[in-house]
């Protein structure tokens, strides 16, 4: 059964800030959908054939766009940017954040 | 002008020979489009009418158009439309704009269809009543307390309330078929791979398929037939040619699976379903997928798991909603949980936990292998009969705010659904007939891998006999 903590930890792990209000009931709900999916430990699977069916596909990597085609367009849809980067807080020199 | 009754295929015939005018017909949907009083549309596009017009001068000038041309159609709002909102009905991209086209409304652009408006869906196609929408629930045209299905509620009701001649859904669990059983009209989910989801918004890509909700069987053909083709910018299209209409003329039914759980009417419906298939000269036999008794425990780990990742890609940083924070990870983790609705929190955290070091053989891998049972189940059944008959649903729509606060009951109306995705085979839901409340029953038909023309002849035939 999933925790309080496990959930913290998945929500660090998603990307997800939590209000504590949530948190138990999400404690809750993932521990219904886990003990109802859990059925499938029961299920004895034969022993998979390592040729797999599928295969990867793969574009041809040729004709590329001109550098900076699309940069305006994409950019207008971000929140922040500037000079023609998208803007975010710094990430390095802060050990603490 | 009464449109009620007009179908696609019946509307190409008058727009050809002139009886009818794009414009005219467009400008008769907008009107009804802006009347909607089911929260169907997100947006109703008023430069739809400048298409139209193109239509029109292009059919003067004696132009050899496509059947599509000039029928106003909707959009699911997780497929992207090149300027306007792709929201998902998420409050994270509320005030996204598409910067290009998807693969399929490029099809439908250049078939000449007319885009009408953007549809309101479950937030990222994740449910199955339309309640997950940040804007709001969809109300099932035929009754306004009841829920129109999910994900694709508001496709599916434009079309059954006659607010648009056609739509498209995307299908990852039931998300075209659930809907349109509940509303009464036609919806497909096609073989995986058929159509290219370039443009769609991802939710689980192993499962994603987009597809054509109508009023009849032979408008989803004709709607299918444009979208459909390989596509270099979704890998896993496939060129191959569709099978021909197979001629056993027999038809599966996977007894224990139907025999459990069916609300009364449905059951009736379904005896009854079965009674018309052997009077049109089937063959009716039983039929056995022992595995599919764990296809929605396989569905509810495989989604979650490729929704998380999918997900990922909502940072608040190159598009979305933002929220300021001290520093970047709390931005990502504000923006994020600000953005998304709990449905969507909730499949996340699922997807990550299932995917997380120490639970990912238990979950993951076994679902994985469960899912090539359920794969083999199909294939071997598909050399005995032509489709497999089941409901599309268990019962009726159900009641806004009736299933909402429990997450697993929610899940267990996929229960016939969700197997046709793992198992990457095509799927159309029928009107099979009515509560005594009047409320529609869907029949599902499931065919083999590249077998939809299979399923447009028996769907076809039983539509003939029964409307």
């Amino acid at each position: 059964m999933i925790s309080n903590e496990e959930v913290q930890k998945l929500a660090r792990l998603a990307r997800l800030s939590l209000k504590s209000e949530e948190e138990a009931s999400l404690v809750q709900d993932l521990n219904s959908i886990l003990n109802y999916v859990g059925e499938l430990a029961q299920v004895d699977v034969p022993a998979l054939s390592t040729e797999l069916p599928a295969a990867n596909v793969m574009r041809v990597d040729t004709n590329p766009h001109d550098a900076g085609e699309y940069t305006n367009e994409l950019l207008a849809a971000a929140p922040k940017s500037h000079d023609g980067f998208v803007e975010v807080k710094a990430i390095l020199g802060d050990s603490t954040s | 002008m009464d449109t009620t009754n007009l179908t696609i295929s019946g509307v190409a015939k008058k727009l050809a020979s002139g009886e009818l005018t794009a414009v005219a017909l467009t400008e008769h949907y907008l009107a009804k489009a802006k009347g909607d009083n089911l929260n169907a549309y997100l947006e109703v596009f008023t430069d739809a009418l400048v298409q139209a017009k193109l239509i029109d001068e292009r059919r003067a000038k004696g132009e050899k158009l496509s059947p599509l041309a000039g029928v106003p159609l909707a959009i699911k709002n997780n497929i992207l439309i090149k300027g306007k909102i792709a929201s998902c009905a998420s409050k994270i991209l509320a005030n996204y704009t598409a910067s290009y086209d998807a693969a399929v409304i490029s099809k439908l652009k250049e078939a000449g269809a007319i885009l009408l408006g953007r549809t309101n869906m479950d937030e990222f196609a994740m449910g199955g009543s339309t309640e997950n929408s940040a804007f709001g629930a969809v109300k099932n045209p035929k009754d306004l307390t009841r829920v129109a299905g999910g994900s694709s509620g508001g496709s599916v009701a434009v079309v059954a309330a006659d607010l648009a001649l056609g739509a498209l859904g995307s299908d990852t669990g039931g998300s075209i078929r659930q809907p349109a059983a509940f509303c009464g009209v036609v919806g497909l989910k096609p073989t995986y791979g058929l159509v290219s989801r370039s443009g769609l918004v991802a939710m689980a890509s192993s499962l994603d398929q987009i597809g054509p909700i109508t009023k009849t069987v032979a408008d989803a053909k004709l709607l299918f037939e444009v979208i459909k083709g390989v596509d270099l910018l979704d890998s896993t299209t496939r060129a191959d040619e569709l099978r021909p209409v197979s001629t056993r003329k027999k038809i599966g039914v996977p007894r224990s699976f139907v025999s459990e759980g069916l609300d009364p009417e449905m059951a009736a419906t379904f005896a009854e379903a079965e009674k018309i298939f052997k009077n049109l000269g089937y063959e009716v036999v039983d039929v056995e997928l022992p595995s599919i008794k764990y296809a929605l425990a396989c569905y509810y780990i495989i989604m979650p798991a490729e929704a998380s990742t999918n997900l990922a890609r909502f940072d608040g940083v190159r598009y979305g909603h933002h929220a300021e924070g001290k520093n970047l990870l709390e931005e990502y983790e504000v923006s994020r949980a600000e953005g998304f609705g709990p449905e969507v929190r909730r499949r996340i955290m699922l997807g990550t936990y299932v995917l997380s070091a120490g639970y990912y053989d238990a979950y993951y891998a076994k679902a994985g292998a469960v899912r090539e049972m359920i794969k083999a189940d199909y294939a071997k059944v598909f050399k005995e009969v032509d489709a497999i008959l089941t409901p599309t649903t268990p019962g009726p729509a159900f009641k806004i705010g009736e299933k909402a606060s429990d997450p697993l009951t929610m899940y267990l109306e996929d229960i016939f659904t969700v197997p046709i995705n793992l198992a990457g085979v095509p799927a159309i839901s029928i009107p099979a007939g009515k509560t005594k409340a009047g409320l529609p029953l869907g029949i599902q038909l499931t065919g083999a891998p590249m077998g939809e023309n299979t399923l447009f002849e028996i769907a076809g035939e039983f539509e003939a006999k029964t409307s």
